[in-house]
C-alpha cells in the first residue's frame, strides 16, 4: 500500500507537470494580447457536440475540413497585405450554457480569435455572442430564432445575426396545418407543449397569442423545465380538452417522452409540428415509425436553390459531397448553416482585407452576399439586435424505402424553395 | 474569543501520534503569504499578468473561495453539504436583476446577492440542522434543485431563457480579478482565524462527535449556524463574481449540482481537512479544465472523474494531506500542540 502510495503521488505528480507544461507552451503571455493571430486567421467555434443538443453540432469536423481546405486551395486569405489561412478552433460546450460562456471566453482570451461564431440554439448563441460583446470581437451569429436573441441584451455591437422570426415560423406552422386540415377559423384546438427555455419562452410568447388571434382553441398547460420526464398533468389535459393539433419546439429528449406518453394515454391527434427534436434524421429515427407523418419547419436542405458566393458550391453538391464523406447519413439542417455561418466569417475577412476587429465589424455590417442558406444582408432591427431573415419552408417525415425522410411540402413563404412531396397523412396523425 | 498570536518561530511539535511534526505558521509563513498577495496584486494592477494568465487566476481565487468554505463545512465541521450551489444561484441572479433590470452597480448586486444568502442560510438552517449525514446533504441538495424549477418558471427572470448581466461600463477581467483576489484572501483568512479560535476548537469536536461536544458545552447549533453562515456569505459572494466574470445567467447554471461537484473534487484532491487542500486543489482544478477542454466531448469529465477515483483510491488524504502525513509537516494547521 505503501508502494501504491507513493506511485499514486508520483503519477498525479506526473500529470500535473505534463498540463502545467501545457499550458505555459500556450500564447499566455503579454504577447498573444496583440490584436494579429500570426499566420493565421483565427476564427472560434463553440459547438454542442454532446449533450441533448448533440445533434445540432454533428458534422463540425467536416466542415471544419471544408471551409479550411477551400481557403488553403485558393492561396489563403489576403490581410494586412499577406496571404493567410484559416484556423477555425472547436471547443465542445456540452450542450451547457456555463460551459459555452467558459468556452467563448477561453476562445476571446487564450486563442486570441479574430471573429468568433455563435451557432446552434439560443442555448449556445446567447452566452458565446454575450462574451463576444464584451471582448470587443466580431460575432457571425445563427441558427437561433431573432426574438431570444434580440429579447437576451439591450444592445448588440459586435454581433451580426441570421436566421427566422418566431413571427415567420408561426406562419409556416399555420400553413402546415391548414395543409393538414386545420384553417384558421376553424376551431381546432391546439395543444402547445414548450419547455421553459429561451427557445421554448421565445416561442411561447408569440404562439399564444397568435393561435387565439387566429381563431383557434388554445390549450395551454403551461411550460415545463427543459429535461422534465414525466408529463402525466399536460396529457392528462391534452387527453381531456381533445386536441386536434400537438404544436411546440423541444429537445430530442422532452418531445420522445412526452409523444410517448401521449401514445399510452390513448391521445390521438390530427397533425403534430415540433421544431428542434424533428428537423434531423438521427433524432427522428429514434422515434421509431410513430414519427411519421410529424410536421416541421426545414431551413435548409440539399434541394434548396441556393450557390454559395464564396465557394461556388450548390446545396445540391454539398450535401451530395457530405453523404460521400460521412457513409450515406444526409446532410442536417444545423451542417447547412454550420456552412454558412464559415462562410459569413472568411467572406467578411476578405471585404475587410484586415484582421483589424473594428474593419471585420464593418465587414460584416456591409455584408450583401448568397450563402449555401440563402442571401444573406443584415438590414433589418429587432431591439438592439441587427439581424437577417432566411428562409423557411414547411417538412414532413415520410417514410420512403423503408427509411424516415424529410419532405418538403409547403413554400408559400418563399416559392423559389422547391417543394419535393406532397402532405400524407402518417402514424403521427392518427385521427 | 482568543485570536492566536501569529509566532515567529517554526514549530516543531509532538502530534498526538507521538512523532515530531514541523508547522509551518508564525511570521515566516505569514510573510510568505503577504509577499504572494502583494505579488499578485502587484502583477495584476501593473499589466505584469496578461489578461489571460487574470483568467486563469481569478478561477482560481474563485474556487479556492467555494472548496475551501465547502472544506470549512466539511472537512472541519462535518456538515457535508450538496446544495452550496442554491448561494452562487441567488448570487448571480441577484447580480443580474440589479445590474440588467435596475441598472444600478454590480457591488449592489454583490451585496443584495449577500443579504439575500444570509437570510436564506438563516432560514435554511433551522430545517436543515434537524438532519444529520446523508439526510443533510440531500435536503440540501433538494433545496437547491427546488429553487432551480422555482426559478425556471419565474417570469421576473425570464425564466429558463436565461438573463445577461448588463454592468455598465463592463468591468475589465483586471478588474474582476483584483476583485476575487482580495475575497480569496479574506475568505482564507476568515477560515484560519476561525478555527483557531475556540469556535474552531468546538467545530472540530463537534465534527468528531457531536454528542461528546456537546456534552462537555460546546454550543452546537450556533457552531453549526455561524458556519453554515459564514460559508453562505462567501460561496454568494463568490458566485456573485464568478457571474459577473461569465456574463449570463440560466437557473440550470446556476443552480446545478456540478458547482459541488467541482467544489468536491477540489477539496478530495487537494486535501481535506487542510487549509492548504483547497488552494492546491484550485490550481489543479482550473489548469485540468482549461487543458481537457481541448479534448473532444466528454472527456473532460472522464478524465477529471479517474483522477478523483485515483486520488480516492491511492491518496485519500489528498495531495496535500498525503504529503503533509509522509513528510511530517502541517501548514497553517488548525491543531492544538501540547506546548501552546
Amino acid at each position: 500500500m505503501k508502494k501504491k502510495g507513493i506511485l499514486a503521488l508520483f503519477l498525479t505528480a506526473a500529470l500535473c507537470l505534463g498540463l502545467l507544461a501545457g499550458c505555459a507552451g500556450q500564447g499566455g503571455g503579454k504577447g498573444a494580447g496583440k490584436a494579429s493571430s500570426g499566420d493565421t486567421i483565427k476564427i472560434g467555434y463553440v459547438n454542442p457536440t454532446i449533450g441533448p443538443l448533440a445533434g445540432n453540432g454533428e458534422g463540425i469536423d467536416w466542415l471544419i475540413k471544408e471551409i479550411e481546405g477551400y481557403v488553403k486551395s485558393v492561396g489563403g486569405i489576403e490581410v494586412d497585405g499577406k496571404k493567410k489561412n484559416i484556423e477555425i478552433i472547436v471547443y465542445d460546450s456540452q450542450s451547457d450554457t456555463t460551459i459555452c460562456t467558459e468556452m467563448a471566453q477561453k476562445l476571446c482570451e487564450e486563442d486570441k480569435v479574430d471573429l468568433i461564431v455563435a451557432i446552434q440554439t439560443p442555448e449556445t448563441v446567447i452566452p458565446v455572442s454575450a462574451q463576444a460583446e464584451r471582448y470587443g470581437v466580431p460575432c457571425v451569429a445563427i441558427q437561433a430564432p431573432v426574438n431570444a436573441v434580440a429579447g437576451a441584451a439591450e444592445k448588440y455591437e459586435w454581433t451580426y445575426h441570421a436566421f427566422w422570426t418566431i413571427e415567420k415560423v408561426y406562419e409556416q406552422y399555420k400553413s402546415l396545418w391548414t395543409i393538414a386540415g386545420y384553417a384558421p377559423g376553424s376551431g381546432a384546438k391546439i395543444g402547445i407543449a414548450f419547455a421553459n427555455d429561451a427557445d421554448g419562452t421565445a416561442w411561447y410568447n408569440i404562439f399564444t397569442q397568435k393561435i387565439v388571434e387566429d381563431g383557434y382553441v388554445l390549450v395551454d398547460p403551461g411550460q415545463y423545465p427543459s429535461g422534465t420526464t414525466d408529463f402525466t398533468n399536460i396529457v392528462n389535459k391534452f387527453k381531456a380538452e381533445k386536441i386536434d393539433i400537438l404544436a411546440g419546439t423541444n429537445i430530442p429528449p422532452d418531445f420522445g417522452n412526452l409523444f410517448n406518453q401521449m401514445i399510452a394515454a390513448g391521445v390521438e391527434v390530427g397533425c403534430v409540428t415540433m421544431g428542434k427534436c424533428c428537423l434531423l434524421e438521427g433524432d427522428v429515427a429514434a422515434l421509431g415509425e410513430k414519427a411519421e407523418g410529424i410536421l416541421t419547419e426545414v431551413w435548409w436542405a440539399p434541394t434548396n436553390p441556393y450557390k454559395s458566393a464564396l465557394t461556388g458550391i450548390t446545396c445540391a453538391e454539398l450535401g451530395e459531397k457530405y453523404s460521400k464523406d460521412n457513409g450515406g447519413r444526409a446532410m442536417p439542417q444545423p451542417a447547412g448553416y454550420g456552412y454558412a455561418a464559415l462562410e459569413l466569417a472568411v467572406q467578411a475577412f476578405i471585404n475587410a482585407g484586415t484582421t483589424k476587429k473594428e474593419a471585420v465589424r464593418d465587414a460584416l455590417k456591409k455584408m450583401d452576399t448568397t450563402t449555401i442558406v440563402g442571401p444573406i444582408k443584415y438590414d433589418k432591427q429587432m431591439g438592439g439586435l441587427t439581424y437577417c431573415e432566411t428562409v423557411i419552408s414547411g417538412g414532413q417525415w415520410q417514410m420512403v424505402d423503408g427509411k424516415l425522410t424529410l419532405i418538403i411540402i409547403d413554400n408559400s413563404l418563399y416559392p423559389e424553395v422547391p417543394t419535393t412531396g406532397k402532405y400524407v397523412p402518417g402514424n403521427a396523425t392518427q385521427r | 474569543m482568543k485570536i492566536p498570536v501569529l509566532l515567529d518561530r517554526k514549530k516543531t511539535k509532538a502530534a498526538s501520534s507521538g512523532g515530531q511534526v514541523r508547522v509551518l505558521d508564525g511570521v515566516p509563513m505569514l510573510a510568505a503569504c503577504v509577499a504572494i498577495a502583494a505579488a499578485l496584486y502587484i502583477f495584476g494592477l501593473t499589466g505584469v499578468l496578461s489578461s489571460n494568465i487574470q483568467r486563469y487566476l481569478l478561477k482560481i481565487f474563485l474556487y479556492c473561495t467555494l472548496s475551501s468554505m465547502w472544506n470549512l463545512m466539511s472537512g472541519y465541521t462535518g456538515m457535508t453539504s450538496l446544495g452550496q450551489q442554491t448561494y452562487i444561484g441567488l448570487a448571480g441572479y441577484s447580480l443580474t436583476v440589479m445590474t440588467a433590470t435596475y441598472a444600478m452597480s454590480y457591488w449592489v448586486g454583490f451585496l443584495v446577492g449577500a443579504v439575500i444568502s444570509t437570510i436564506v442560510s438563516l432560514i435554511l438552517a433551522i430545517i436543515l440542522f434537524r438532519m444529520r449525514g446523508m439526510y443533510f446533504a440531500v435536503a440540501t441538495w433538494v433545496v437547491a434543485e427546488a429553487l432551480r424549477t422555482f426559478f425556471t418558471s419565474w417570469k421576473f427572470v425570464k425564466k429558463g431563457a436565461g438573463m445577461t448581466v448588463a454592468a455598465r461600463p463592463y468591468p475589465s477581467t483586471s478588474t474582476i480579478y483584483i476583485i476575487a483576489l482580495t475575497l480569496c484572501i479574506i475568505a482564507l483568512a476568515v477560515v484560519y482565524f476561525l478555527l483557531k479560535s475556540r469556535v474552531g476548537l468546538g467545530l472540530t469536536a463537534m465534527r468528531d462527535d457531536p454528542d461528546a461536544a456537546s456534552s462537555v458545552g460546546v454550543d452546537i447549533f450556533k457552531s453549526k449556524l455561524l458556519v453554515y453562515v459564514v460559508s453562505a456569505i462567501f460561496t454568494a459572494l463568490a458566485g456573485g463574481i464568478f457571474y459577473l466574470n461569465k456574463g449570463s445567467i440560466y437557473p440550470a447554471g446556476g443552480f446545478g449540482i456540478s458547482w459541488t461537484v467541482s467544489m468536491v473534487f477540489i477539496v478530495i484532491i487537494g486535501g481535506i481537512g487542510t487549509m492548504g487542500g483547497p488552494v492546491l486543489g484550485s490550481i489543479l482544478y482550473v489548469i485540468f479544465e482549461e487543458q481537457l477542454a481541448k479534448l473532444p466531448g466528454g472527456w473532460t469529465n472522464i478524465v477529471l472523474g479517474l483522477i478523483a477515483i485515483l486520488v480516492i483510491l491511492f491518496l485519500p488524504d489528498g495531495i496535500l494531506g498525503t504529503l503533509q502525513k509522509k513528510l511530517r509537516f502541517e501548514i497553517l494547521s488548525q491543531k492544538r500542540f501540547s506546548g501552546e
